[in-house]
């Protein structure tokens, strides 16, 4: 069981990490706060030893992305949530970030994850195929299709 | 568009609001956690004292003397035995006694049983074959149990000569633990007092119980018909209910063993 200090401190580090890729499975506000108070007191009750702030970095990003995938996957979830409960958010941002974050969410829900982790936090391929439990050259593929994909949403050149 | 994919993503932050409920939420969990840890060890602290109170005041009753027989020829030994009448020790009075119940292991016993392997050693033997008198005292806290106990005593000693079986007072017991004396001894030893006020406690501790009842029968004038017997008189006033069978036994002089 970690302290009061520590979740301060993860909570400030992580909580927009957190967020943000709730933010990119998750259409409920909900949702999100179940999964963001779930990931934060799995923390709290994990005896895991961190390395350094990028291995506590990349725990939080698995455990998040497995989170999400697993309230996705639940029989209740799939047969009840409307999937026109999203972008609720991301309507109420600047015209061009709105628009981007459409395309996004427009994405299958397997691309998310390597566009967040490659065009924000700058993970390379290797990196992400360990966070994500993926090979690497899946995600290389993830990528390549995820560019594309962008690039006819939201046009220009979308770089690596 | 790299550029405008990251500016995206940096408008999502984690509203303060949320983190505040998160805040709310560990802090509960950690305090009701802490609660449990604390009623676990609390629970585990309630089932341990009563398991020592199970065990420890099982063992103490177990272990505890509730009753005593105490058996006096010229070995003079008590029986001390629990509630549940099993003889928990022994504790002898002169050399005799220490010969006897060193050959024995009579603990644990129920207290019938371990009366009739003592009569029934041959070291015991000795001394009964010689018609010697023997007294066997039953006391307690709790008179009907005392009685109880002394019809079973009685049973017991039923196919022996010259036994005495009787009850007595925790004052009476108590008054010859002081004087170092075994319950029948000391019976014959203030016997022997009212007919000879000059002799001692200590005198008598080295006689046999044989010498006593000779002195006794010399003092009074008794021929040793068995009149003479002491009957060791109980609180409870059942003086009969245990006198001895066959008082035909003759105190003879030839008493054996040391004192």
């Amino acid at each position: 069981m970690r302290s009061e200090q520590e979740i301060n401190r993860a909570m400030e580090r992580y909580a927009d990490t957190v967020r943000r890729i709730c933010m990119i499975h998750l259409k409920s506000y909900h949702d999100t706060e179940d999964i963001f108070q779930n990931v934060f007191l799995k923390y709290v009750q994990s005896c895991a030893v961190f390395e350094n702030e990028e291995h506590e970095k990349a725990w939080f990003i698995r455990v998040t992305v497995n989170a999400c995938r697993d309230l996705l996957k639940s029989f209740f979830r799939s047969h009840t949530v409307p999937l026109e409960e999203a972008l609720t958010l991301s309507e109420k941002m600047a015209p061009d970030h709105s628009e981007v974050w459409e395309a996004v969410l427009s994405l299958p829900v397997k691309y998310r994850d390597v566009v967040y982790l490659h065009y924000y936090e700058g993970y390379t391929a290797a990196e992400m195929g360990s966070i994500l439990g993926k090979n690497v050259n899946t995600v290389y593929t993830l990528l390549t299709r995820s560019r594309q994909l962008l690039r006819e949403k939201l046009g220009g050149d979308v770089h690596d | 568009m790299t550029e405008r994919l990251r500016e995206a993503f940096d408008q999502v932050r984690a509203e303060e609001e949320l983190k505040a409920r998160t805040r709310e939420f560990l802090l509960q969990k950690i305090e009701s956690s802490q609660k449990k840890v604390l009623f676990s060890a609390r629970r585990l602290a309630a089932v341990a004292a009563c398991m020592m109170l199970l065990f420890g005041g099982g063992w103490f009753t177990y272990f505890t003397p509730a009753y005593a027989i105490s058996v006096d020829v010229n070995p003079s030994f008590e029986l001390e035995i629990n509630r549940f009448d099993k003889v928990v020790s022994v504790e002898a009075y002169n050399q005799d006694a220490y010969r006897l119940t060193s050959s024995l292991d009579v603990r644990y016993l129920d207290y019938r049983d371990a009366l009739e392997q003592i009569l029934s050693d041959p070291n015991m033997e000795v001394y009964l074959v010689q018609d010697q008198p023997v007294s066997v005292t039953v006391f307690g806290a709790d008179e009907k149990k005392n009685n109880e106990m002394l019809a079973n005593v009685t049973a017991c000693t039923s196919s022996y000569l010259n036994v005495h079986c009787a009850c007595a007072s925790r004052e009476e017991v108590s008054a010859a633990h002081e004087s170092g004396m075994s319950f029948g001894k000391y019976r014959a030893f203030l016997e022997l007092q009212a007919l000879d006020p000059d002799v001692t406690a200590e005198e008598v501790q080295a006689l046999t119980m044989c010498q006593i009842q000779g002195r006794i029968e010399s003092l009074s004038g008794s021929t040793g018909s068995g009149a003479s017997h002491h009957h060791a008189e109980g609180e409870w006033g059942n003086h009969d209910a245990g006198h001895g069978h066959g008082h035909g036994g003759e105190n003879q002089n030839t008493c054996e063993g040391d004192n």
